[in-house]
């Protein structure tokens, strides 16, 4: 376990409000790339930084639970299957569907030129809307998953 | 009979293409020379000025600025006409062995000719970049209204219409907010676990931008919550180094006979000697093989990323490359071997087309011209020797004098060629230059009185001046028509430069 936590640290985005634990070396930025909400980790130029977006949707929630899970992996795949071709990229890894802690979760690794990418992608329900989390990071950090899996863990909805 | 005919037909057309092409060679280096010599650094051109030296020969050394562009004007009036007489046709490969040389050379005339955008890098990147820029940016956004105010953007001039695809590609890929793309649509009746996992282009989207991420740097992070402007400002221009370094080497084409890309290339050359819109012209080509891969490319790749990029453009047809002439290939063997390629090579394998096209649309040719023109304009053309000052060339300019004998030798070949323009405003120019300082010989005969020596007319030359001034003349002897001997007496200051008639240069 991680002993990096500062407490749950409130975040608003167009009055759209969470909470998720940012560690004292990671930094936060609003509207970065066109994605709501970006924690990125400690950086050592040149070498790449973790990433983790939290990305409030306007999808009105709907209940999940396990038996969501296996299609929920299997349609995933598909997409990024098709992602991977179409980058002309190579294909490494995929998870299967799991629900974890509230959350459908699904995972991917895949090399794009000379770079290997591994992702974590979770959905899940806030009381107003569906909220979808990702990190994404280069092989080079995946020492960093751990850490980032653990911030997923602390998110929470303000309602 | 017929066979003869023939045969003198194809000689003299033959000849008279070699007559072109030498005419041209001439007429480019005499242009080059003109610039160098009668022109100031900043463009302004040494108006009413006849330039000469003190020693040695004056018709070796004189120049006449005014006369000279208009000769030069007239020349160049000349050529073109011809070539559009039909009287040669312009597929011809070049022949002529003094151009040939010329182009194989490594003169700033031919680098300019051969490699017009050299230097002018940052200045054309700016432009690109604003219309890049412009093109990623959607109207109305709260961006576009930040932009406006961006200095940069005082340089765009609107032109790159391709930019409109790659613009959004990169808007659509990096920028613009991801939250359109979660939507489910009205899949009701279908399961939660197919639903949120068939958000696909929202998958999509967030991990293009989560790799872009990646590779954020603190500082840039800074300049991203500061000024979002001068960061998209700044990932423009790399995005355009990737695209340029992409096509570097390519050997692309500057200047088309038709619609670019569908015509034939009349200017080949790489990306990094193209002038702006070539520049434009070579991104537009390759800009529709830039699609949504761009931005993971550029952000996983970098040189291979590139690379992917040329790679397909390889697979085009888009360039199309001028003939080569088997000479042309012989020299640029020779200059490969010997590590060298000269710029003006690419113009070898061209056409007679080509290289007036190429000559024709330098800075050097367009400059000069424009210099004859305001000289028309202001009134100056129609001035007589009256009008006219004569200066001598300053210390340590023995560059120029130097290139002032080049050019005097170009007018004597003009000359024996038959184009006479240039020679008859040298000769002119040299003969008035004589005429206003006393032969030697009649200074020694005592035909001015009280003067022996040149040391003498000085004296006498100058004894009604202020001392002010008169501390500043001198004294001198040079050579004139006939190997006569003249007495100069000139001041040493150097003259106010008085003209309104400037032209810029800068890539």
């Amino acid at each position: 376990m991680s002993s990096h936590f500062v407490s749950a640290h409130p975040v608003e985005w167009n009055d759209v409000k969470f909470s998720i634990d940012v560690p004292a070396n990671w930094r936060e930025v609003k509207d970065f790339y066109g994605i709501p909400v970006t924690l990125l980790g400690p950086s050592v130029s040149p070498k790449p930084r973790a990433v983790v977006q939290i990305i409030p949707t306007d999808i009105s929630p709907e209940p999940m639970s396990e038996t969501d899970a296996k299609a929920f992996g299997e349609k995933y795949s598909e997409g990024r299957k098709k992602w991977v071709a179409e980058q002309e990229g190579e294909l490494l890894e995929l998870l299967p569907g799991k629900f974890e802690n509230g959350r459908l979760v699904a995972g991917v690794s895949y090399k794009l030129n000379q770079k290997s990418y591994l992702e974590r992608t979770y959905y899940v329900n806030c009381k107003k809307r569906l909220f979808h989390l990702k990190i994404v990071l280069n092989f080079e950090n995946r020492d960093e998953l751990s850490q980032s899996e653990s911030i997923v863990r602390s998110f929470q909805c303000a309602d | 009979m017929r066979g003869l005919i023939i045969f003198i037909l194809i000689f003299l057309s033959t000849a008279a293409s070699a007559d072109i092409q030498q005419r041209i060679s001439i007429y480019t280096q005499q242009s080059d020379i003109l610039r160098q010599v009668c022109f100031m650094p900043n463009g302004t051109f040494l108006t009413d000025r006849i330039l000469f030296n003190k020693t040695g020969s004056i018709s070796e050394t004189s120049f006449d600025c005014n006369a000279q562009a208009l000769a030069l004007e007239e020349e160049h009036n000349a050529i073109e006409d011809y070539l559009q007489s039909g009287q040669c046709p312009l597929d011809t490969k070049i022949e002529d062995q003094g151009l040939i040389d010329l182009l194989s050379g490594t003169s700033p005339i031919v680098e300019e000719i051969a490699c017009p955008g050299a230097g002018s890098f940052t200045k054309c990147m700016n432009n690109l970049e604003c219309n890049l820029m412009k093109s990623i940016v959607p109207v109305g956004h709260a961006l576009a209204r930040m932009m406006s105010n961006h200095p940069m953007f005082s340089s765009c001039d609107g032109t790159g219409s391709c930019f409109t695809n790659l613009g959004k590609a990169i808007w659509d890929n990096l920028w613009d907010s991801v939250k359109s793309f979660y939507h489910i649509g009205k899949m009701a009746a279908g399961w939660v676990g197919d639903k949120i996992g068939s958000l696909w282009r929202a998958e999509n989207a967030t991990s293009t931008r989560g790799i872009a991420a990646t590779e954020a740097t603190d500082s840039e992070l800074d300049k991203f919550i500061a000024h979002p402007v001068d960061y998209l400002v700044e990932k423009t221009k790399q995005f355009l180094n990737s695209i340029s370094e992409g096509i570097k080497s390519r050997y692309g084409c500057a200047k088309w006979s038709g619609t670019p890309h569908l015509s034939e290339c009349l200017q080949p050359m790489s990306f990094e000697c193209a002038d702006c819109n070539g520049k434009i012209n070579m991104i537009c080509g390759i800009a529709g093989y830039i699609g949504g891969n761009f931005i993971s490319n550029f952000f996983t790749g970098g040189a291979a990323a590139a690379a992917r990029i040329s790679a397909k453009v390889a697979a085009s047809t888009i360039f199309k490359v001028a003939r080569t002439v088997p000479g042309a290939e012989r020299i640029m063997a020779k200059m490969a071997a010997g590590g060298r390629i000269s710029r003006g090579a690419a113009l070898l394998s061209g056409t007679l087309r080509s290289t007036w096209a190429a000559v024709n649309s330098s800075r050097v040719v367009r400059g000069t011209l424009s210099a004859a023109r305001q000289l028309h304009v202001t009134g100056a053309a129609a001035n007589g020797f009256a009008r006219k000052k004569i200066f001598l060339y300053a210390a340590g300019q023995d560059t120029v004098i130097g290139l002032v004998k080049g050019y005097k030798e170009l007018t004597f070949a003009a000359y024996k060629a038959g184009y006479r323009a240039t020679n008859l405003a040298a000769v002119r120019a040299s003969e008035h230059i004589a005429s206003q300082f006393p032969r030697l010989s009649d200074i020694t005969a005592g035909k001015f009185a009280h003067v022996r020596t040149p040391q003498d007319y000085l004296h006498e030359a100058t004894k009604m001046m202020p001392e002010s001034v008169r501390k500043f003349m001198r004294v001198s002897v040079a050579t004139g028509a006939k190997n006569e001997k003249r007495v100069i007496v000139y001041d040493t200051r150097n003259g106010k430069l008085d003209s309104t008639i400037r032209v810029d240069f800068t890539p």
